[in-house]
């Protein structure tokens, strides 16, 4: 056999392993591995973290940050405004109604950047499951120690917490900013912590219904392109049909059915409801509806992902 | 070796159909672990086999059996056990080859801190230095090949499935990867199902020779059963090649002419080698060459257009 092994540039390896190695590199001899082996569950818990990894752009070199951590930032901005304002009651003699002066609510603050989420995971979806697709590097990973279903369920929880994350840092920084702006601490935390539940509760919706529509709309195509134009279609589109058979059309009725497979319409809707706002009602059904159909779009866009998933030739 | 008591692989009656295509048809083999060489043409039902040992492609009748585990019922502790280097390209360019490695041994299950450990080791040992903090993306066709080799390897695996590893090397990328695969299956104690088209590959490197054709196991045997001696010596001569057929013939020798050579028949006592000297001494011939005569891979198929 003419083994030509043993030609490569002796002692980078010796270096890269700490010790100044002499002679052939091939001659240190193949150890095998006798430490532990997780199994699946430790195997998904690193794509998991792989996966978050992933949504900011993290390991993967500047420029794929810039989105994430831009979008993120300016979902932040409100809440540094809010800081700022109740930074500034404290010096201002506004009494207690100067808390009004500020726009930024728990209760507004979904409506103020819930294009910002649809741009964040219009952007970010097709980073987690385009490039697998595009690479074929999916190969690799299901010949590894864990099922399809693993990899849709990691994907899907990683956009989720990222949502989740942006989302939520901003309303915490604005409790915090309150309570540390207010002469009583304990006041101001017991007045904002009735709204923690419809806080999170819509946080979490939110961030359910958009990582799933978006990745299961990823799922289809290694274009990050089209991918990222079809999110945006299906966060965009149905509310301007929705609003186009309210308005001029004049069917109500048409146009509050057809929000109900809306996602934006559905979470405008939630929010509205978890926090006791009126307002017209533009989704059939109102808020409890609206959140119901809401975890059944959830619940299409997985079994959409497992089915896609189970039957892609890899 | 670790010691087990169950076969490699065990096949039976397995059958891999896409619509009315037939991949595999009836295939029922077991192995046992060596250096195996899956051989037969393109689209011949390699890369299906291989798919499915693995668990990527589910088959549509039989049982498979890796390392003693259903595939069906667990697939993922057979992955976990197995390493497997796919034809085509599948490494994101945008990935080093550290990080890469290091996520897929994680994905079998290595604690991170062992992956990365293992990482550094296989991707020396596969030939990647300082370039593997470099991403994939920039990499030579050769470079890639190894960083899928050493994919395969992170987890010391117990059986490597290697799917043409030389394709898109040129002929000195080619001897280096035929000499890894060697020493993974000798040195490192690792089985190796190696996937090729290309006989003279599995010639060089494996055992234990699979040869399946149209989804159809045609042959399981040991290699060296095929390159065994034949019974013949090989006779060349500059010129004189009639006349010196025609001289062994009279002597009572099956002679055969196989292009600038006569093939002969040997008897048990040696006397065709006296005969052949005599002759080409009377004749005044000079002689080029006198070998035994060996059976080659290629036979096997030869036979197969024959038939």
């Amino acid at each position: 056999m003419t083994a030509v092994v043993g030609q490569g540039p002796a002692g980078v390896g010796g270096s890269a392993s700490g010790r100044s190695a002499s002679g052939s590199i091939y001659d240190l001899g193949y150890r095998g591995y006798n430490g532990p082996r997780l199994g699946r569950r430790h195997a998904v818990a690193a794509l998991v973290r792989e996966s978050l990894r992933t949504t900011f752009g993290i390991g993967r070199g500047g420029r794929a940050k810039v989105i994430p951590f831009g979008l993120a930032f300016l979902v932040l901005l409100p809440a540094l405004v809010a800081v700022a304002i109740s930074g500034l009651r404290g010096q201002l003699p506004l009494g207690p109604e100067g808390e009004d002066i500020s726009p930024v609510r728990y209760a507004n603050y979904y409506g103020l950047v819930a294009q910002l989420l649809f741009m964040f995971a219009a952007a970010q979806a097709p980073e987690l499951v385009g490039r697998d697709l595009r690479s074929a590097f999916l190969s690799l990973i299901f010949a590894r120690a864990l099922r399809r279903t693993d990899y849709v369920a990691a994907r899907v929880a990683a956009l989720v917490v990222a949502i989740a994350v942006i989302l939520l840092l901003p309303q915490a920084l604005i409790l915090a900013g309150h309570s540390l702006a207010s002469p009583d601490v304990l006041d101001a935390v017991g007045s904002d912590l009735g709204d923690v539940p419809a806080v999170v509760g819509q946080a979490l919706l939110a961030a359910l219904l958009l990582a799933t529509v978006a990745l299961a709309v990823a799922s289809f195509t290694p274009r990050r392109s089209y991918a990222t134009a079809a999110i945006i279609v299906a966060f965009v589109v149905p509310p301007l049909v929705s609003g186009l058979l309210r308005s001029l059309a004049g069917s109500p009725t048409a146009s509050r059915l057809v929000a109900l497979a809306s996602p934006s319409d559905l979470l405008d809707a939630t929010n509205r409801w978890l926090f006791g706002l009126g307002g017209p009602e533009r989704v059939a059904g109102g808020g409890p509806v609206a959140a119901l159909a809401a975890v059944a779009i959830v619940v299409a866009g997985l079994a959409v992902m497992v089915v896609r998933y189970r039957r892609l030739p890899v | 070796m670790r010691g087990e008591s169950a076969p490699l692989v065990a096949l039976e009656s397995l059958s891999k159909r896409y619509g009315s295509v037939v991949a595999l048809n009836d295939v029922t083999l077991s192995l046992e672990p060596g250096i195996i060489g899956l051989v037969g043409a393109n689209g011949a039902g390699k890369t299906t086999l291989l798919r499915i040992l693995l668990g990527l492609t589910e088959p549509t009748g039989g049982r498979v059996r890796v390392l003693g585990l259903d595939v069906g019922h667990d697939g993922t502790r057979v992955r976990e056990a197995v390493g497997y280097m796919p034809e085509h390209d599948a490494l994101p360019p945008d990935m080093t080859a550290t990080d890469l490695v290091t996520f897929l041994g994680e994905l079998s299950g290595l604690p991170h801190a062992a992956s990365r450990e293992r990482t550094a080791e296989v991707l020396r040992h596969v030939g990647l230095y300082e370039e593997r903090y470099r991403p994939i993306g920039g990499y030579s066709t050769g470079m890639r090949q190894r960083v899928k080799l050493a994919q395969a390897l992170v987890h010391d695996p117990r059986l490597l499935l290697l799917d043409e590893p030389t394709n898109g090397l040129d002929p000195a990328g080619r001897d280096e990867m035929l000499a890894l695969v060697r020493r993974t299956g000798t040195e490192f104690g690792i089985a190796v199902i190696l996937a090729s088209h290309l006989l003279g590959e599995i010639e060089r490197v494996c055992d234990y020779l699979v040869a399946i054709d149209a989804g159809r196991l045609r042959s399981a045997a040991p290699v060296a059963s095929f390159t065994a001696g034949t019974g013949a010596v090989r006779v060349e001569v500059d010129e004189g090649v009639d006349r010196l057929a025609d001289r062994l013939g009279d002597a009572g020798f099956t002679v055969r002419r196989d292009g600038r050579t006569l093939l002969l028949a040997v008897d048990p006592a040696g006397r065709a080698y006296d005969a052949i000297r005599d002759a080409v001494v009377d004749l005044g011939l000079a002689l080029v060459r006198l070998e035994p005569e060996r059976g080659s891979l290629e036979d096997l198929f030869r036979d197969e257009v024959a038939a």
